[in-house]
């Protein structure tokens, strides 16, 4: 089931104003696949996913925009029917695990509280079905750990209890915000190794929420690059990793010691992420961009496609382009 | 003195007593630290990489005192210095400063930025007047390059690589010889992330400034470190030149961290066995 999203807009009142935090982000994650969303602190990328989910806490408000699930508009679904959609169709998974398992609750009530929840079948059943989602999460000795509560795990087996949980339902689309940013390296490398599993075995979908390259090529399709709000650029993975087309973009990979010489000086991008309420009226990033020429400051550049696998919101792009 | 190394860390232990019951009953030891060796030369940076529970902050903590290691030895441009008492290391704590990963709960956030970078000015009587205590905070916020226009604000005021180049201003102040910076780019934006450990090398360049850096992310040891020192599990389980340990890892561990790096080389995905080799 393919997850559709267009002009998605979400305003936070901000003194006296509202400033879309989410603003016209539109894109579409096909059944199977994953599609990453990029950016920086403030950039917009875990309010999306709220936004999708309708979890966006108050004052906010998603003010635009439809977002459809197999065909299906999700915005004005009544609330029964979203929580719905939210067990069985939508999951999602956070980047701290221990902050949204219960602490006085063993850890295999709580996934098995979560089928009863959904699904009218019996108790046992439903603990059967959660032992055997613990097993293929690959928690070892499932049946011991079942009764362990979460501070006697290990953040990487408490994320697989996460894991487990959010499959319980068996969804359409896995919504995984930072799902390994809190783990040490090697738990990461499994706990992407597992996802990728998962989302073959099950033919789901991820929505991947990250601010780490590394994690987006291990995992992702395609990326759509978020700064301020706006998607800046949209690019199948390898395409993005070695041809960005945004001064940012660009600017975000130079920045990465991973990719220059050691002890080669790093890329600075100037400048820090504007405040919402400073936004510049034209492309939010030319208050920090070493292409910056005259209609940036005052003109949102349209995201225009460059050949089929990329598009990107910047003037200095579409000139070149128009010029040769 | 000065043939000797910077810092040479030798033996070093740091136990944390485990009390149970009633009466605090002292059942046994966690072995944070069990027995690490590690030199760090004038202006160079040392490296030391670990997962969580790997004891590498709390060597870092030792070595400043901010906690009392078990036993070792850790002389400091050739003096021993893990006997003294407070007062015959108060000289000494000018010489070695510390940055920590949040700068938020690091920085007092009722001081101003002015008082807050002059507070080990003050400690060590560095400054014989108030015009020069101004000027030299001044200086030093040029040097990490924040405006002297802040002087008056409190951290709060600050974006996170601000404040971490408040964190760093304050160590720099007394002109150490070595900072301990212990995962201090970890909570940064990449793109901020930049901008910092640019300045650290910069620092480097101009100062002559040692550093100690603490860290899980392998991609930035290997951009800055000179050499690297692996922990695991209280010790160390291979230590070598930066180039020669990214390139030829000896310790099965070092390997195992080695090959969980996540490259941005376009379709390098991790292999399979790879990944299933790690499972613990």
């Amino acid at each position: 089931m393919a997850l559709e999203v267009e002009g998605l807009t979400t305003e936070f009142p901000m003194s006296g104003r509202h400033v879309p935090i989410v603003d016209d982000v539109s894109f579409v994650l096909p059944e199977g696949r994953c599609l990453a969303l990029v950016g920086e602190s403030g950039s917009g990328k875990s309010m999306t996913a709220l936004s999708l989910l309708r979890l966006v806490p108050r004052p906010g408000r998603v003010t635009a925009g439809s977002v459809r699930l197999g065909g299906r508009e999700l915005r004005h679904l009544s609330v029964p029917e979203i929580r719905h959609v939210r067990g069985h169709k939508l999951a999602m998974i956070f980047q701290e695990p221990q902050t949204s398992l219960n602490p006085v609750v063993r850890v295999g009530e709580q996934v098995t509280e979560a089928i009863l929840l959904h699904e009218r079948i019996g108790r046992s059943a439903a603990r059967k079905r959660a032992l055997g989602l613990f097993e293929r999460v690959g928690i070892p000795e499932p049946g011991e750990r079942f009764d362990y509560y979460p501070h006697q795990l290990s953040g990487g087996l408490k994320q697989r209890v996460m894991i487990s949980m959010a499959l319980s339902m068996r969804p359409e689309v896995l919504i995984a915000d930072e799902p390994t940013t809190a783990l040490d390296v090697t738990i990461q490398a499994q706990i992407l190794g597992l996802l990728r599993d998962l989302q073959r075995e099950f033919g789901m979908s991820i929505l991947l929420i990250t601010h780490d390259l590394g994690v987006v090529n291990q995992l992702a399709d395609e990326v759509l690059v978020l700064y301020a709000g706006r998607v800046v650029e949209k690019a199948e993975t390898t395409q993005l990793l070695s041809q960005p087309l945004h001064p940012y973009t660009r600017g975000l990979l130079d920045s990465l010691p991973g990719r220059r010489r050691p002890g080669e000086r790093l890329y600075e991008i100037q400048g820090v992420v504007p405040s919402p309420l400073d936004w510049p009226r034209g492309c939010r990033f030319c208050t920090r961009c070493p292409e910056v020429f005259e209609p940036c400051a005052e003109q949102t550049p349209p995201l225009a496609a460059f050949g089929s696998e990329q598009s990107v919101a910047c003037h200095a792009r579409h000139r070149e382009r128009q010029g040769s | 003195m000065n043939d000797a190394p910077l810092l040479e860390v030798t033996g070093l232990k740091t136990w944390f007593p485990v009390r149970r019951g009633l009466f605090r009953k002292l059942t046994g030891y966690v072995r944070a630290v069990d027995g690490v060796d590690f030199r760090v030369e004038r202006g160079q940076t040392l490296a030391l990489v670990g997962e969580s529970g790997s004891g590498k902050t709390t060597v870092g903590r030792s070595i400043v005192r901010l906690i009392e290691p078990e036993s070792g030895s850790i002389r400091f441009a050739g003096r021993e210095i893990l006997g003294l008492d407070e007062r015959a290391l108060f000289p000494v704590r000018r010489q070695l400063q510390m940055v920590f990963q949040d700068p938020m709960t690091s920085l007092n956030p009722r001081l101003r930025v002015l008082d807050l970078v002059a507070e080990g000015l003050d400690s060590f009587g560095l400054a014989k007047n108030r015009s020069e205590r101004r000027d030299r905070v001044v200086e030093v916020l040029r040097r990490v390059k924040l405006s002297p226009d802040h002087l008056t604000r409190f951290p709060h005021e600050f974006s996170g690589g601000q404040r971490q180049r408040l964190g760093i201003a304050r160590a720099l102040a007394v002109e150490p010889a070595l900072i301990v910076c212990d995962e201090a780019v970890s909570a940064l934006d990449v793109s901020i992330q930049a901008q910092i450990l640019n300045l650290l090398a910069d620092l480097q360049a101009e100062f002559g400034v040692a550093y100690l850096f603490i860290t899980h992310d392998l991609s930035v040891v290997r951009h800055l470190a000179h050499q690297v020192a692996v922990m695991h599990e209280g010790k160390i389980v291979e230590i070598n030149d930066t180039a020669q340990l990214f390139d030829a890892p000896q310790h099965p561990y070092t390997r195992t961290l080695l090959s969980a790096v996540l490259s941005l080389e376009p379709r390098a995905r991790l292999e399979r066995s790879r990944t299933a080799a790690l499972s613990l």
